[in-house]
């Protein structure tokens, strides 16, 4: 870089003001309220330096600030106009240049008290006032966000604003209707105006609005940091941009819509994949709707089964129950997470868990099985395989699932039925798989969405479930019996489920006083019998009681007993969740 | 009972379980052990730390935040701006206070009284324009020609039309 006296000045002016600025900030102030006094003019000297900056980069223009109607007259005969030269060193001029500048820093800094907290604290307020409710900010043209509006504050704030990339990392572009219809709900709706009816989706005004916000979005995220997309039919208008930026994204979720958008959407591909990690397929329309134009259009995207584009992919979920999982043929050996809610059937899935022998977790709902001897069929080793969630068609026990599979690290397992009636569980396969496997299994979930609580008791006295550590019971209702089931009698070596240290119940309908019940006798027992029989002490405690919303429930008692044990376990220690009517009472 | 001396050189004495909701002070002690010395407090004055005080008198015995309440506050979509109302009572303070108040809390480290104070001034910020947050706050608009360039493009995108 070639220093001509100009810029030399303004060097000289840097450095003398950093110097202050370390000399203020190492300086042992004894004045009343050091730390606030100390960080005030420091904040001062931030504005300071951030006009020489400006003035260093801008040094041929004559400098000029945005009217203020604090320092109006300051701005009026602002000192840098009166900079000399060319000296070489640090001159008289310049010492009064920064007496002013400090002059003035002191007489900002006290008027703005917020200014005088360091970047850690501004961020901190700044994420609770701009907190999003949803994984993805919604942002849409005429609608003003609360990252924007801090930004527009003063330049402090700007740049803090900015240096925050997890504000503008993932990102979707929300739909008008959308937008009219969440007014309520959506926490930005509170910064300003919303889109008028009357501006139309496809209007010139709003693709070019949209198209900068959306490269504006961008622009704000860390280069440093990869981004998330979640593409709607909204983002049509912004392909161009979103394809262009497409490298930048390791996320991407697109929404199957049934409407033209979806080719619209899939051109998405035509960019550079190559940093892709997570890929997402959302179903956003009514499960009854005609999809066929949608999924032809899916697998007439040649890009999409490019196998190499996809590398690096780790992360795949195809959410659709009605249509195939379209890349079901594709060998994604580096793929280590998949999740397909969709009819494929257990033999189709096998074949592909086949090919990607990384796998740590898999999540496979709607899955329908074939009715095969199972001495018929070579179980299927994964062996990094941690966490198995599978969920079955109404009539499928997910239990005759697990004869497929070995598994040597599975310690979670999540086993999901929908059937409507009890009738002989398929226990002995869940008894072979970790057998089988002698795998470490730690967490057991059992999801029973229609079948009485028999089920669940199956599961529960299984001498292969007697080393988990952690339950979670999801039925429709839980009952009493389940509950006696848990309980520890105070008889050391008879205890159901020794080891439990967490234990999640969703949905309760049970007696008053019976949970807390459970609680207490497994967490406050005598801890001098632990190691002698007595089971370990609980944890963490979830519960949760619905008291309306469904038929069922409607002669729901009020639980009073439960709620004074937990809140006192609580109290004393224990984490307990205790969710009535969706209201958290103690965390 | 434990001694605590101001940066104005006052001396507040109070019980080791209100004093124990900071960090600092709490690790200060478990470091010094049992001693009748005064605990220097040189960034806190007394009018701040007294209501400092009175927040953790209010607050004795309640849990502390634990690593992993702390870890899930981290995430940012899941933060709310809920104040109890004893605490809106409590930081209901002039703006000077109310910042002293929070450096304060971030000194001492008291975590749920710097939340209080963060979600307070969140609460005055959201909602308003950028004029009235300035004017809220006295802050001086200071941006560059090419950055109020930037902000008046920024605002096209946002007006309706």
């Amino acid at each position: 870089m070639v220093l001509n006296s100009s810029n030399e000045t303004l060097l000289n002016q840097s450095f003398y003001c950093h110097a202050m600025l370390s000399m203020t900030a190492c300086h042992p102030v004894e004045e009343k309220s050091n730390t606030a006094k100390t960080l005030r003019v420091l904040s001062g000297l931030r504005s300071a330096l951030r006009k020489l900056k400006y003035r260093f980069l801008h040094h041929g223009e004559q400098y000029a600030r945005c009217p203020s109607p604090v320092l109006q007259e300051q701005h009026n005969s602002d000192v840098l106009s009166s900079v000399p030269a060319n000296p070489y060193l640090p001159t008289r001029s310049d010492e009064c240049v920064m007496k002013l500048y400090l002059d003035q820093a002191q007489n900002v800094a006290q008027l703005a008290h917020i200014n005088n907290l360091p970047y850690e604290l501004l961020t901190e307020i700044f994420l609770y006032a701009i907190s999003l409710k949803e994984p993805f900010t919604p942002i849409s043209p005429f609608t003003q966000y609360p990252q924007l509006i801090v930004s527009h504050v003063c330049g402090h704030w700007r740049d803090i604003i900015f240096s925050m990339s997890s504000l503008w990392s993932r990102f979707t572009i929300k739909d008008e209707e959308e937008e009219e219809e969440g007014k309520d709900q959506c926490m930005y709706c509170k910064y300003g105006k919303h889109i008028r009816h009357s501006t139309s989706l496809s209007s010139p005004a709003r693709t070019a609005s949209l198209n900068g916000l959306t490269q504006f979005w961008f622009d704000r995220a860390s280069s440093a940091r990869p981004l998330a997309l979640y593409l709607k039919p909204a983002s049509r208008s912004a392909m161009p941009v979103l394809i262009k930026n497409l490298y930048r994204c390791n996320q991407l979720a697109i929404a199957l819509t049934q409407d033209m958008a979806a080719k619209d959407l899939l051109t998405i591909f035509s960019g550079d994949t190559s940093s892709l990690t997570h890929l997402y397929f959302e179903n956003t329309f009514n499960r009854t709707g005609i999809i066929s134009p949608t999924y032809d259009d899916i697998m007439r995207t040649p890009a999409l089964f490019n196998a190499p584009h996809w590398k690096n992919l780790t992360f795949l979920k195809w959410h659709c129950v009605q249509m195939p999982f379209p890349l079901a043929h594709i060998a994604m050996p580096q793929l280590s997470v998949l999740h397909v809610h969709s009819t494929i059937t257990l033999d189709q899935c096998i074949l592909y868990l086949a090919e990607s022998p990384h796998l740590v977790k898999v999540v496979l709902t709607d899955l329908r099985l074939t009715r095969k001897p199972a001495s018929s069929m070579k179980p299927l080793v994964i062996s990094n395989l941690h966490t198995l969630d599978i969920e079955c068609q109404e009539k499928d026990d997910p239990l005759d699932a697990l004869h497929r599979f070995c598994l040597p690290s599975l310690s979670i397992l999540t086993l999901a039925s929908h059937r409507t009636v009890f009738s002989a569980r398929n226990y002995q396969a869940l008894s072979d798989l970790i057998a089988r496997s002698s795998c470490p299994l730690t967490t057991f979930i059992a999801r029973e969405n229609n079948s009485p609580s028999d089920a669940l008791n199956g599961y529960l006295t299984l001498p292969c479930l007697q080393s988990i550590q952690d339950l979670q019971l999801v039925a429709k209702p839980i009952r009493d019996e389940t509950l006696k089931l848990l309980r520890y009698s105070g008889i050391p070596g008879r205890c159901l489920l020794p080891h439990l240290k967490a234990l999640d119940l969703n949905i309760c309908l049970t007696t008053d006083g019976l949970v807390s019940d459970l609680v207490a006798s497994r967490w406050k027992q005598d801890r001098t019998t632990e190691g002698a029989g007595a089971p370990a002490r609980l944890e963490r405690v979830k519960v949760k009681v619905l008291f309306s919303g469904s038929e069922d429930f409607v002669d729901k008692p009020q639980q009073d007993l439960d709620m004074i044990g937990l809140t006192s376990f609580a109290s004393e220690g224990l984490s307990v969740i205790w969710d009535m009517k969706q209201n958290m009472l103690s965390d | 009972m434990v001694l605590l001396v101001t940066s104005d050189n006052e001396q507040f004495t109070t019980e080791k379980d209100i004093v124990e909701r900071s960090v600092l002070i709490k690790n200060m002690l478990e470091d010094v052990g049992e001693s009748d010395q005064p605990i220097p407090l040189p960034n806190v004055s007394s009018s701040v730390l007294k209501k400092v005080l009175e927040y953790c008198e209010h607050h004795r015995g309640e849990p502390l935040p634990t690593a992993d309440s702390e870890q899930s506050q981290d995430e940012t979509r899941k933060r709310t701006t809920d104040i109890s109302e004893w605490d809106q009572k409590f930081i209901t303070v002039d703006q000077e206070m109310l910042f002293e108040i929070i450096l304060a809390a971030n000194y001492l480290d008291i975590k749920s009284l710097l939340d209080v104070g963060c979600k307070t001034v969140a609460n005055m910020i959201k909602g308003k324009t950028p004029e009235e947050i300035r004017k809220l706050f006295n802050i001086v608009n200071d941006f560059t020609p090419e950055e109020e360039a930037q902000i008046k493009k920024e605002n096209e995108w946002a007006e309706d039309r």
